[in-house]
């Protein structure tokens, strides 16, 4: 149904933006921000379920959950800074698209610290062991 | 007919003499092993049993004694059930519980071809990039836990084998020496101490610690594609190949040789000593001589039922970890197959390496066990020929 319901904003946002190309063609790259944003809050609501799935299987591992959240948060900003960046250079301001991904690379970089730290820990932990 | 008669009651004399002959020496060498048994030292073996209060042996008996002598009666029986019964409770004690983590290995590996699939026309390169290292970081993260808890596993292995090494040889040697192997007692000690002193340093301070620095390694070559150490992993592995088969070819070689040496040498001795007691002593001089094999052949019963103790326990000091390495090496060769189709060839490269590596801490684990199944195994057989 998601599947269905998701292929049907796509040709909701196509024809929409079709028609408005020959009435009010300034109008089209707005339609299809709108689009791609609500496809991918469908796509991200779909998201949350498969968080819970890989957290179920990581508590046995020892591993902290808020990590198994940060590599969703690291997707979904990536996506995010991606997406938005892109409609704004349809909408003709590329040096706010380029700031805005340079600005998402950097969040990028924050967020996965404690993943790195994580990896750095255990490997040390490892070669410890001997 | 009373030729009949008489014939009848003769032979049947005859039978309950021998009957009566054949309970006696029973009795002698029951009577002997008990006392051998009350004069042998099994205090470190009963400690031992002490501080492995899980171990399959106490199934035989509550004390060292008690064990050794159920087996002297060869009361060990192939029951199927109690050696699957373990092997179950391992697979699934543990090997089912590396399961939960794959799936999430497996899972992350998705989302990672998501990502890739979506480079280009939607994400940018560079951001695609660093959502990798995230996802691989995360991945190593997984599969590292793992295998600290593993290797950690087969670290203590290897200490406990060493400690079994060190409680089992000396009883073995006292009661080679009992039966008459002077000059067997003199090799394998040594080698005893070669075994685990050398062979088990080896592997613990050198196999074990050169594989971790190998699997480090391919870590770090699959996080950043533009670091490679293939050719240093290449290296420490031919050296860790050369390292294992020369220990095991060394010490297999020089055992063998050397105890069929002087278990030809101690036959000699034997039957030497015998005659000489049989001839120079004077009227008793034959029952001198058999008393000794009475003495000989309860000893042999005794170092026979100590080995299979020892044997016992290496095998189930060792099957945990092995069977935990070995499934572990198969779970990450299935997960890398699934991965592989999607288009995460890099995650499967990082997968099937690691799985490649896990392969020389069993080796590390089958050698130290190897050269000490040996030594007891000769040991067991030392002796056996000449009484």
């Amino acid at each position: 149904m998601y599947v269905f319901r998701l292929c049907c904003i796509a040709i909701i946002t196509a024809v929409s933006a079709f028609i408005l190309k020959s009435h009010k063609s300034e109008l089209v790259p707005l339609c299809l921000t709108a689009g791609g944003i609500i496809i991918f809050l469908y796509v991200f609501d779909y998201l949350t379920q498969s968080v819970e799935f890989i957290k179920k299987f990581t508590q046995g591992t020892g591993i902290d959950n808020e990590i198994i959240r940060t590599i969703f948060k690291i997707m979904g900003i990536g996506f995010m800074v991606e997406l938005t960046a892109s409609s704004v250079k349809e909408l003709g301001f590329d040096g706010v698209a380029d700031k805005l991904v340079l600005c998402g690379k950097i969040i990028l970089f924050v967020v996965s610290i404690p993943i790195l730290s994580s990896t750095y820990n255990i490997i040390v932990s490892l070669i410890n062991l001997v | 007919m009373l030729l009949i008669v008489i014939l009848v009651a003769f032979c049947g004399i005859t039978a309950a003499a021998e009957n009566e002959e054949e309970k006696d020496g029973k009795d002698e060498i029951y009577d002997n092993i008990t006392t051998l048994l009350e004069g042998l030292d099994l205090s470190e073996l009963q400690k031992y049993l002490d501080e492995n209060g899980d171990s399959y042996l106490l199934n035989f008996g509550s004390t060292a004694k008690d064990i050794v002598e159920y087996l002297i009666e060869g009361n060990l029986t192939t029951d199927y059930n109690g050696y699957l019964n373990e092997l179950f409770s391992i697979i699934f004690k543990n090997v089912i519980a590396l399961i939960p983590a794959f799936a999430a290995v497996t899972a992350l590996g998705l989302l990672s071809a998501v990502m890739t699939a979506a480079e280009g026309s939607i994400i940018g390169k560079s951001t695609s990039k660093i959502v990798h290292l995230a996802c691989y970081s995360l991945i190593i993260l997984i599969v590292a836990s793992m295998l600290v808890k593993i290797v950690g596993g087969c670290t203590e292995c290897i200490l406990n084998i060493k400690r079994q090494i060190e409680i089992i040889t000396p009883i073995l040697a006292t009661l080679t020496v009992l039966t008459g192997g002077t000059s067997s007692a003199a090799i394998y000690q040594p080698s005893a101490i070669f075994l685990s002193g050398g062979a088990v340093e080896i592997v613990s301070n050198f196999i074990f610690p050169a594989t971790i620095g190998v699997v480090v390694m391919n870590f770090m070559s699959h996080l950043n594609s533009q670091m490679s150490f293939s050719g240093v992993t290449a290296l420490i592995k031919s050296i860790m190949k050369w390292a294992i088969g020369i220990t095991v070819t060394v010490f297999s070689i020089f055992i063998t040789s050397q105890s069929s040496a002087s278990s030809l040498f101690d036959g000699i001795i034997f039957k030497a000593t015998k005659y000489f007691v049989s001839n120079s002593v004077p009227i008793v001089g034959n029952f001198l001589s058999s008393g000794f094999d009475m003495l000989s052949s309860a000893g042999l019963l005794i170092k026979s039922s100590v080995g299979v103790c020892g044997i016992i326990l290496l095998l189930f000091e060792i099957i945990q970890p092995i069977i935990l390495l070995v499934s572990f090496s198969i779970i990450l060769k299935i997960v890398g197959a699934i991965v592989q189709p999607i288009g995460e060839n890099s995650l499967f490269g990082l997968l099937s390496d690691l799985s490649k590596d896990i392969e020389y801490f069993i080796a590390g684990l089958l050698t130290v066990a190897f050269m000490y199944a040996l030594v007891i195994m000769l040991i067991i057989n030392s002796a056996n020929s000449f009484v």
